[in-house]
């Protein structure tokens, strides 16, 4: 477990386990929006498991992802996703076949069914024609979505439509899966189905779970980056997590690894003033 | 009871022999529920698909935003009141409309804040250039079509036809590229609507006729100036719309 900001602001103070892993690897990667820096040397190594990225608003998270997911070319710093570098046009081609992304905002097409609108990604994806049809089915299938396959996407709640952008996501059965805020809207049911989701996700893939709802890292995420002000200020696994709240009252929190993540926060944010 | 008892015992099949018969019954299932759950694609699809020789270019192409049925009637409805204006006061309302109409058409084609899968679609391996470009075409030319119809009903105006065609695909390129620049499809549509009515302010101006910039002295004043921001525009859409690192950079710096 790592709490930075020591020797070099935002650079977390060793990778861990998973040096080496062909999954994720950033380099001092750095980005700003106007004068907002949404990533400000993030130096991160991440192998196959279910990574959870937690912070407030603001803090990068979604920039991360957007960066991983090859949408968003960082102005400073390396990053190569799966063995390949994004910047080569080729190799960016490869990753982005072997990819599974669920934005923030899901937009869709309203007069699609279900499952042509899963079957619209898995072409765009460029799988084998012969068999996106069974692929789709089984994606709709792990969201529980079988008895909505055939409903048009405008006639499904908030929850459904979540469930239908986490199935074109894995629809491929990604090796890199990114998933932003996947359980906004999911009921309790659903939300432990998820996890179970994730978990087999991560058995196989590297998995990137940005979230506001900490307990979700608790239960199904290996290891777990709190993020602050575009940069990574703790890495460690739950438990590591979870200790640092072991006492009531500090940190702020219902749970032991709420504490845990308000207590990192007081901590970075003081060192800051 | 033993209600097996009842059943026949055949010893035509072994254990053995159904292990061999290597079926995977639930890869036989998916293959059932896929079947029973898909639809099959619309003629316009297929035929796109076979043409394309890309099943996802073809699915791209029926999810362009600006060709979705309520978009081609609103265009069709005003093209159709510009017709009928036409032959009431003989002033050439469609050809003033059409470069306008076509250039908002296209600049929400694709893009961020008109196709509301952009952001999921960025991380496909299918060209977002390939997607940009075939459906832009479609659009255009779909537009050229309503435009064309609505001339032709006009008593005496189907000899402007080729008047409007130049400005229109350099209004819409414009629009276009505008739009690919900005990532926003209200940034180029509202800017081709502004140098289309510009062009139409500033011809009117000598002689006070509305259908200046439609005639056919204007247009050999201004063609050169279309051709110039049609071939700029285009440029500027390709590079843009690439995966190329050049054009990353320039994204940043804008």
């Amino acid at each position: 477990m790592v709490v930075t900001t020591a020797s070099r602001p935002g650079t977390i103070a060793a990778p861990g386990e998973r040096t080496g892993a062909t999954g994720v690897v950033l380099r001092d990667v750095r980005h700003a929006f106007g004068r907002h820096q949404a990533l400000d040397g993030i130096d991160l190594a991440a192998g196959t498991g279910v990574f959870g990225l937690l912070g407030p608003n603001g803090a990068g998270k979604t920039t991360l992802l957007r960066a991983l997911a090859t949408v968003l070319k960082p102005s400073h710093g390396s990053i190569r996703l799966l063995g390949r570098d994004p910047g080569n046009n080729d190799e960016m081609r490869q990753i982005r076949r072997r990819l599974g992304y669920l934005p923030q905002q899901f937009g869709y097409y309203p007069n699609f069914t279900v499952f042509e609108f899963i079957e619209y990604f898995a072409l765009l994806k460029e799988m084998p024609p012969g068999q996106v049809k069974a692929a789709v089915a089984l994606a709709i299938g792990r969201v529980g979505l079988e008895d909505r396959a055939r409903t048009r996407m405008k006639s499904l709640s908030g929850g459904m439509l979540r469930r239908v952008g986490i199935a074109q996501a894995i629809v491929n059965e990604p090796e890199l899966l990114l998933l932003d805020e996947p359980t906004v809207g999911l009921d309790p049911e659903q939300r432990v189905l998820f996890r179970g989701l994730l978990r087999e996700m991560g058995a196989r893939s590297t998995v990137f779970v940005c979230t506001h709802l900490v307990e979700d890292v608790a239960i199904a995420c290996n290891e777990v980056a709190i993020m602050e002000a575009g940069k990574i200020v703790f890495r460690g696994n739950p438990v590591d997590l979870t200790d640092l709240g072991a006492v009531p009252g500090e940190g702020g929190g219902d749970s032991a690894i709420e504490r845990g993540y308000g207590s990192v926060l007081t901590t970075v944010r003081g060192r800051n003033r | 009871m033993d209600t097996n008892s009842h059943i026949p015992f055949d010893p035509g099949v072994t254990e053995e022999e159904m292990h061999s018969l290597d079926v995977d019954l639930d890869h036989v299932w998916l293959g059932v529920t896929a079947a029973l759950w898909s639809t099959s694609a619309s003629r316009i699809e297929r035929i796109a698909g076979s043409l394309l020789r890309s099943p996802a270019l073809a699915r791209a192409l029926v999810t362009t935003p600006s060709l979705i049925l309520s978009w081609i009637l609103a265009s069709a409805a005003v093209f159709l009141i510009g017709a009928v204006v036409a032959g009431a006061t003989e002033t050439p309302v469609v050809p003033l409309l059409a470069p306008a109409i076509a250039g908002v058409a296209v600049a929400f084609a694709y893009g961020a804040g008109a196709d509301p899968t952009y952001e999921i679609s960025r991380t496909m391996p299918t060209s977002a250039r390939m997607i940009l470009l075939l459906r832009v075409s479609v659009v255009f030319v779909t537009n050229a079509i309503l435009g064309s119809i609505a001339t032709l009903i006009v008593p005496g105006a189907a000899n402007v036809t080729l008047l409007w065609l130049l400005p229109m695909v350099a209004i819409s390129l414009l629009g276009l590229a505008v739009a690919v620049v900005f990532h926003s499809a209200t940034i180029g549509g509202g800017l081709a609507l502004a140098v289309w009515g510009a062009i139409i302010l500033a011809a009117q101006y000598p002689d006070e006729q509305l259908a200046a910039a439609v005639s056919q002295s204007a247009l050999q004043t201004l063609g050169p100036v279309y051709l110039l921001i049609t071939a700029l525009s285009l440029g500027v859409t390709l590079w843009m719309s690439g995966d190329g690192a050049k054009r990353r950079e320039l994204a940043g710096w804008l």
